[in-house]
């Protein structure tokens, strides 16, 4: 909020104002746990069912984002991810993740940076692992045109905006 | 009087829909190619542009383009990681494009021996499947 919205207001409104800065923040960390659990609650169930082998060199090649995996966009100690996507980078760094996993990753990440960046449903969108937004298009081939001649300082994956795939079977 | 012109009219192989058809991907910087050559079943059920098996994926590599992760839906509903890059689509049957071809979405994922060309390509054209003669027919208007 700029100071110039509240120079311009009487003093018992800069009072509530004032209350409701200060109940703000609380209000947006209660929403994010929320979030985290519901995340965490969705991975639990998701675990269950998954395959425990970690993914090999030839099959995904994930062993190519272990070197890469660093965040240029947000501060490691200050993410911004939940706890479970966080573990999720763990592994992905270490390579240790199942193929499961990295899909629940990018959902989580791709869910998190819509969210945050307010991205319209359909959108087609490259983003880094921690959700910074590396460009976006309304067509697959517009954003793979953009992507395909940039040279990437992090590794990033491609999303639909409100899709679990960004193209597939109908 | 009718402008429309066939970009293919095959039989079917083996009682189902597929075209030979070649796929370029170009490193932009360098110029440098990686063709893939192969049958593609015309897939309406595939919402992407062209889709072939993951053991492409090392050619591609190799002239320095690198393709990159998302997901794709499989039948039954399934969702599996899969890479993607862009392509051009120069050759149809015995019809060619002009050159550099068609821009497209290349899926690499998965082992099928044969590849998929989806409704992102179908979408500029009329195709037809007359399934009693068996024969697929493909036409710009």
């Amino acid at each position: 909020m700029s100071q110039c919205t509240v120079l311009g207001i009487s003093p018992s409104e800069e009072e509530q104002f004032q209350v409701a800065t200060t109940i703000l923040p609380r209000a947006i960390e209660q929403g994010v746990h929320r979030i985290d659990r519901e995340s965490d609650l969705r991975l639990a169930s998701l675990g269950r069912m998954e395959s425990t082998a970690p993914l090999r060199y030839g099959s995904l090649l994930l062993e190519d984002y272990s070197r890469s995996i660093e965040s240029h966009g947000f501060p490691s100690d200050k993410p911004w991810l939940p706890p479970t996507a966080l573990k999720l980078l763990g592994k992905l760094k270490t390579g240790s993740i199942t193929e499961k996993e990295v899909l629940k990753l990018m959902d989580l990440v791709a869910e998190r940076a819509s969210a945050h960046f307010q991205l319209s449903e359909g959108k087609f969108v490259a983003m880094t692992f921690h959700g910074r937004i590396v460009e976006a298009s309304d067509t697959r081939v517009g954003l793979l045109k953009k992507i395909q001649t940039r040279k990437q300082e992090e590794s990033i994956f491609v999303w639909r905006i409100g899709s679990n795939a960004f193209s597939g079977r109908l | 009087m009718s402008s429309s012109q066939h970009i293919v009219e095959e039989h079917y192989t083996d009682r189902k829909p597929y075209v030979r058809a070649r796929v370029v991907i170009i490193n932009l910087e360098t110029g440098r190619q990686a063709a893939i050559e192969r049958d593609f079943w015309i897939d309406t059920g595939f919402d992407g542009g062209i889709h072939v098996a993951q053991s492409h994926k090392p050619d591609i590599t190799m002239i320095g383009v690198n393709p990159v992760p998302g997901s794709v839906s499989v039948a039954g509903g399934a969702t599996n990681v899969a890479y993607r890059c862009l392509a051009y689509l120069q050759r149809l049957g015995d019809h060619e494009f002009p050159m550099p071809g068609i821009e497209t979405e290349l899926v690499l994922h998965g082992s099928s021996g044969h590849g998929l060309i989806g409704l992102d390509i179908l979408k500029r054209w009329t195709a037809r499947f007359d399934g009693p003669k068996e024969l697929l027919t493909i036409t710009e208007h």
